[in-house]
């Protein structure tokens, strides 16, 4: 199918906070409640529209368990996007959050869009966390958040969608150079500026890929 | 390590007791597998490309341009023993991924019964246990600081070249398809490998035999500089057959169907 661009986003966060679940959910709509631990990445897409383009989502889902962070971390390069998760009844999972930003903005692009997800939205009775010290953290490092919840899928589309948006009006404003793939967005086949100029077998097929 | 775990209290029937003191003898093998600094981890990934570069450059020469060199796809293959690619789906068949682990602690049982020469005096065999104890001894490092390994041990060496068995089944179809990065990281990642267990298993055993016996190993620790640089396919078919026969016109008294690895297994066509 073809697609206007395509985005790459990573999932980080804590182990357990519910990464897998929010990729699952957002890709195929349902929740499972036992999964097994992600070690290494795992993959996700999903096509979007916004502003009327098609939009392909490419999402790794990284492994939270610190013993496998210096082989996750090298995932994060030419990310356009990360969701940085964090679960809502788990006051540590939020405690952890700076160190997850630091190499994530060590890891990846400045451009990097990040959004903070309060995961577990459902458990209310379980909360640890706040949602007022989410949207203050958020707030203190230029995030945009959100509290979601992957069992009842409240907010999920918005979450992955609403980077998505972010991603594109930056695109709109210059301030990704679409052209570099560093940046993690790809300019589908048919979008491509320079096609016109190539054979029909140039760029644009490997330009297209057809990954996950 | 709970990939490691349920294993053992399906083969225990529920044992915990049981399921754990064999569960703890699995870690002495592999507890440096999770080490923080992943030093041990990153060791044998890299020695597996290299492992690729020297049996299959043209596909080495794929995965670099292909910013896949570091063969990050094998990392959950090594961590949980292959124990996801050999399970199917949700059931709790285990069958096919034990029959792996079996393979496994066989290579590992060997490291205790390794004749050796009659003729070898006591120095060389002071020596040789030094050697061991420097490699393999899972007490070594247990209280200073993880050094980077400078040698596979032979549990890590069947690892590696259960892995190139999976890899070289594959090859073929992402060169043909011309994967990404990406692409070579989900399709190494998704792979269900239960229809293939004997072939695949025949096929380790024999890269694995070639390591040990014909000078294999050797080649992963001499600098990669060395090396002759392939340019085309055919340079590669010709390496390759090469590199197989002179092994085997080196090869000392091994039992091998050497044959069975020329025809089918090393070069392809």
């Amino acid at each position: 199918m073809s697609y206007a661009y395509l985005f790459k986003y990573i999932i980080i966060g804590d182990t357990g906070v519910g990464k897998s679940c929010l990729l699952l959910q957002f890709t195929d709509k349902r929740f499972q409640p036992v999964h097994d631990l992600t070690i290494g990445v795992e993959f996700g897409a999903r096509m979007i529209t916004i502003d009327g383009k098609q939009i392909k989502l490419q999402i790794w889902d990284t492994a939270g368990q610190e013993a496998f962070r210096s082989i996750t971390r090298s995932y994060y390069r030419g990310a356009a996007g990360a969701l940085l998760v964090y679960d809502i009844t788990r006051r540590d999972t939020f405690n952890h959050l700076t160190t997850w930003l630091e190499d994530a903005r060590q890891h990846s692009n400045s451009n990097m869009v990040i959004m903070l997800i309060g995961n577990k939205s459902d458990l209310e009775s379980r909360r640890e966390v706040k949602k007022e010290e989410g949207e203050a953290f958020a707030r203190e490092h230029g995030l945009i958040f959100m509290e979601t919840s992957a069992k009842t899928a409240a907010n999920v589309e918005e979450a992955f969608i609403n980077t998505a948006k972010e991603i594109y009006e930056k695109i709109q404003e210059g301030v990704f150079d679409i052209n570099n793939e560093a940046n993690g967005i790809k300019i589908g086949p048919q979008h491509s500026p320079t096609n016109t100029s190539l054979p029909l077998s140039g760029s644009g097929s490997s330009q297209g890929g057809g990954c996950c | 390590m709970s990939d490691l775990a349920t294993p053992l209290l399906y083969i225990w029937d529920g044992d915990t007791m049981k399921a754990f003191w064999t569960f703890v003898q699995i870690m002495k093998l592999l507890k440096k597998n999770f080490e923080m600094s992943q030093n041990t981890i990153s060791f044998q990934l890299q020695m597996l490309y290299k492992l690729i570069q020297i049996t299959d450059s043209k596909f080495a020469e794929y995965l670099k341009e292909n910013d896949s060199h570091n063969c990050y796809f094998a990392f959950r293959w090594i961590i949980c023993l292959f124990k996801r690619e050999f399970m199917k789906g949700k059931t709790d068949d285990y069958d096919d991924c034990l029959t792996v682990w079996e393979s496994v602690w066989c290579i590992n049982s060997f490291d205790n019964i390794e004749p050796e020469s009659e003729t070898a005096t006591t120095n060389e065999r002071v020596r040789k246990n030094i050697e061991k104890s420097n490699c393999s001894s899972p007490n070594h490092e247990e209280y200073g600081r993880p050094s980077t390994p400078k040698k596979l041990s032979n549990v890590e060496l069947y690892l590696l070249s259960l892995s190139l068995a999976i890899i070289r089944k594959e090859r073929d179809l992402i060169l043909s398809k011309k994967f990404d990065a990406c692409e070579i990281l989900k399709h190494f990642n998704t792979l269900h490998l239960k229809e293939n267990l004997n072939e695949l298993l025949l096929n380790a055993s024999q890269i694995w035999h070639w390591l040990k016996f014909d000078g294999g190993e050797e080649k992963l620790y001499t600098d990669e500089s060395e090396k002759k640089s392939i340019t085309t396919e055919e340079d590669f078919e010709i390496l390759n057959n090469d590199c197989i026969k002179s092994d085997i016109s080196t090869s000392r008294d091994v039992s091998f169907e050497w044959s069975d690895v020329c025809s089918s297994n090393f070069v392809f066509n």
